[in-house]
């Protein structure tokens, strides 16, 4: 590392400069300072946010066991499996094969193939029902403090980086109007996000 | 009693608290609009910038994470919202030779703090500021207006902390010299 006292020095001086001129405007500034958005954007904005508070106060003030968009699926989901092992557990009567024609015309036999299909299914739901055990086993206070509308939409949404890198390609690409669609895309979803200045120009 | 923080405020209207935000919005209307007003430089635009930059924090307000500083992250919201419209306006160089007239700035924002100020002179420190380039005026508006430190400028434009201090040294020279010129500054 080297040390160099003269561009340190000049450093220093560059800061105090900056300090002192800041501060000189500082002092300006404040006898302009003073403009207020109009009462009609206070009230719009009031407005938006109010309605959004009531859209987020609806998610959280429901109680978890009127979530029945979750309750149903469970629900279903029981059923089916109920339905399923039943089937696979009793098995299904095979029916007597019937006497061979004299023509040696065989009818199709059945196959194995759909009991094993119905065994794959069976374990996706089974699945499906663990989860939702999962779900209802961290009670409902921790469900229900991150409302379902926005886990979806975290959910949908791709991961910055990614999306960003996606961008460059599609700038270099050529794709236009995709590229400007995505970028409104993007700048929706992270309005906070500090993109790269070549996707800005 | 101590007031509560601008991020348990947010974090809490987050939550659907309609009053939490009242108290944000009361903390930050005046900056933020400030900010965009001197940024552009006429009300309309600053307007719908203005109003733009609240609605994109109203949608996102479940995203926010209590970890980040709110002024930053509120600051780094309206930037964005602005650079997007420069963008698409094409306005950016354009911007800084739309510089209104010294009188058409002292009628235009008149303020009961204005009026007891020479108006020549903060006229003249406006119409100073709109001769700057976008990214000059971008880092001491966020220095006068928001009070940020370097560090935070170059977060929110999203440069290294050195090109945020050079873009704030040249605005404030300038702007000093305009006041000195105005015959009122500390120049002078």
């Amino acid at each position: 590392m080297t040390n160099d006292p003269g561009k340190t020095e000049r450093t220093e001086r560059a800061g105090d400069d900056l300090a002192a001129d800041l501060e000189s405007i500082s002092a300006a500034w404040a006898a302009l300072n003073r403009e207020q958005p109009p009462e009609l954007l206070d009230r719009a904005v009031l407005g938006a946010a109010r309605r959004a508070a009531a859209a987020s106060g609806r998610h959280q003030s429901r109680p978890w066991f009127r979530h029945r968009r979750w309750l149903g699926g469970l629900a279903t989901a029981a059923v089916i499996v109920l339905a399923l092992t039943l089937v696979i557990e009793q098995g299904v009567e095979a029916p007597t094969p019937p006497p061979s024609r004299s023509d040696g015309y065989q009818l199709p036999r059945p196959s194995a193939a759909p009991r094993a299909e119905l065994r794959s299914n069976a374990a996706e739901v089974a699945d499906t029902l663990e989860e939702a055990a999962d779900a209802a086993a961290k009670g409902p206070a921790e469900r229900m403090a991150v409302p379902l509308e926005s886990r979806a939409a975290d959910q949908a949404l791709p991961d910055p980086d990614a999306w960003i890198e996606r961008l460059r390609q599609l700038k270099a690409d050529g794709e236009t109007t995709v590229f400007r669609a995505e970028l409104a895309a993007f700048r929706a979803a992270y309005p906070d996000y500090a993109l790269p200045p070549e996707l800005l120009e | 009693m101590t007031e509560p923080s601008d991020e348990a405020l947010m974090k809490a209207y987050a939550e659907g608290d309609m009053p939490a935000f009242e108290q944000l919005y009361q903390r930050y209307r005046g900056p933020l609009y400030r900010y965009v007003l001197r940024l552009v430089g006429d009300a309309p635009t600053a307007n719908d910038l203005y109003q733009g930059s609240w609605e994109k924090i109203i949608a996102a307000r479940r995203r926010y994470r209590a970890s980040t500083p709110f002024r930053a992250w509120m600051f780094r919201i309206a930037h964005n919202h602005a650079v997007d419209h420069f963008r698409r306006t094409r306005s950016l160089a354009l911007s800084a030779h739309h510089a209104p007239a010294p009188d058409d700035l002292a009628t235009v924002n008149p303020g009961p703090e204005q009026a007891l100020a020479s108006a020549q002179a903060a006229a003249r420190l406006e119409a100073a500021l709109h001769e700057l380039p976008v990214e000059q005026r971008q880092a001491v508006l966020l220095k006068l207006e928001a009070g940020f430190d370097l560090r935070a400028i170059a977060e929110v434009t999203g440069v290294n902390p050195e090109t945020a201090k050079s873009r704030l040294r040249y605005a404030t020279a300038r702007l000093k010299a305009a006041l000195a010129e105005a015959g009122e500054g500390p120049g002078a």
